[in-house]
């Protein structure tokens, strides 16, 4: 099962914020299913995930994050950290060991500092400075370990997360057709709109 | 039951109301707990004090055989009255609770979370056919930003407390909590006031006869029998 197709999203941690990115792009074998398609979501009021992998899994899973996520709220009067949120997204997946969601995701967010975790698709959780996952995954690591240093300021990390998309869209088939990116910091989840992220390159 | 007296017969299945609106069993429940040894909770700022009378039956029987007094988790603790064996299942429960909620989020269940997993479980036991309720109350407190204490009753229902008994000397001991509970009340004037509210429904305050247990630093720890008479001797100064 190679899942690492399809995508390349990347999750950058610095010294006030989460920067998550990824392209547009949904392919389906050779074609190019959709040119505008969402792979970086809000789960909570200071979480966000990425995914890679099957459109339909990613989009359910999400969507049962966001579920579990209000109800901790509503029942514990306090929010999921972002850590348990991962901790919980990894337990779903690991239950589903023989009927796998297919895809690779991304949490990021802010707890008491910003945290970053990639999650396979049999629940294997690691914490990380950068993360990159998807098929472009590669062309953005050799940018990341050489660019990346740890407390770099979100504004950098913006740049730098959109330089990595833009690598694997020159060099990865199945990446492209532009860039997403959302930051999170202490005061909330923030998607960047078209223009901002125009003037980031 | 159109030919017995008013309220008769209400009482042979749990899920039928009384036509004043009581469930009979769960008020016996209720009187079970309040025939039940006292048990008690202070909450201060430093944590929890939680004291119980373990009621030895003969002097035969070795004291620190049984428990009344519980470890839930690190951070946890809760102290019974009432059928003690009943209250067992309910601590096994919250024990898998406690794990359970660690194992899924990574971190320390909240007390408020656990009182009210277990408030629904006694709930249950209230309105379904086939069980009956829990003859026990607890007394769950813990540490987690804050120092919580919550007490439970056989229809799973739970208030939150500053200071609170359950048992035979549950009166007693509230008065004592009334006229001597202060907010700002230190850890060692908590267990010293935890004793003196004790005193009254305990055969001899003496050393082997009572249970205590701290949860300080959100870390739950049974007191030995010689630190417990320390404050016993302290209390009869």
């Amino acid at each position: 099962m190679d899942v690492t197709k399809g995508t390349t999203t990347v999750a950058l941690v610095g010294k006030d914020g989460v920067v998550l990115a990824a392209d547009k792009r949904a392919s389906m074998g050779y074609s190019v299913a959709h040119k505008n398609a969402r792979k970086i979501f809000q789960v909570s009021k200071l979480a966000g995930a990425t995914g890679a992998g099957s459109v339909g899994d990613i989009q359910n899973f999400v969507n049962l994050l966001r579920v579990e996520s209000n109800l901790y709220g509503i029942k514990t009067n306090q929010d999921l950290t972002v850590r348990s949120l991962a901790t919980l997204a990894s337990r779903i997946l690991f239950s589903q060991r023989y009927y796998p969601y297919y895809a690779l995701f991304i949490i990021g967010g802010y707890d008491e500092r910003p945290v970053a975790f990639s999650l396979d698709p049999l629940g294997g959780m690691n914490e990380d400075k950068f993360i990159a996952s998807g098929s472009g995954m590669q062309v953005a690591y050799g940018l990341l370990e050489d660019q990346y240093k740890e407390g770099m300021a979100v504004k950098e990390l913006e740049k730098l997360a959109a330089r990595c998309i833009n690598a694997a869209t020159q060099r990865d088939l199945a990446t492209g057709d532009g860039i997403s990116m959302a930051v999170i910091t202490k005061d909330g989840y923030r998607e960047l709109t078209k223009k901002e992220i125009e003037e980031v390159l | 039951m159109a030919f017995r007296p008013r309220g008769i017969g209400y009482d042979m299945a749990i899920t039928v109301f009384s036509p004043d609106g009581s469930l009979y069993q769960v008020n016996y429940a209720s009187e079970a707990v309040k025939r039940g040894a006292t048990a008690l909770g202070v909450k201060c700022e430093e944590g929890i004090v939680l004291a119980v009378d373990k009621r030895i039956p003969s002097k035969l029987v070795q004291p620190e055989s049984f428990e009344k007094i519980f470890q839930v988790d690190t951070h946890i603790g809760t102290a019974a009255s009432g059928m003690i064996a009943d209250a067992r299942q309910l601590v096994e429960r919250a024990r898998l609770e406690a794990q359970i909620h660690r194992l899924t989020y990574d971190e320390d269940i909240s007390v408020a979370l656990l009182c009210k997993k277990i408030g629904d479980l006694m709930q249950m036991h209230t309105q379904y056919g086939g069980l009956r309720p829990f003859g026990a109350s607890l007394i769950i407190a813990g540490v987690n930003e804050e120092p919580e204490l919550f007490v439970t009753d056989p229809s799973g229902g739970y208030l939150g407390w500053k200071a609170s008994a359950i048992g035979s000397g549950r009166t007693s001991a509230q008065d004592v909590f009334e006229a001597e509970y202060r907010d700002d009340i230190t850890m060692d004037e908590s267990i010293v006031l935890a004793l003196k509210a004790l005193k009254p429904s305990v055969e001899a305050l003496v050393k082997g006869n009572i249970e205590m247990a701290l949860i300080k630093d959100k870390k739950f720890k049974k007191m030995s029998d010689d630190e417990v008479k320390k404050y016993i001797d302290q209390l009869r100064e």
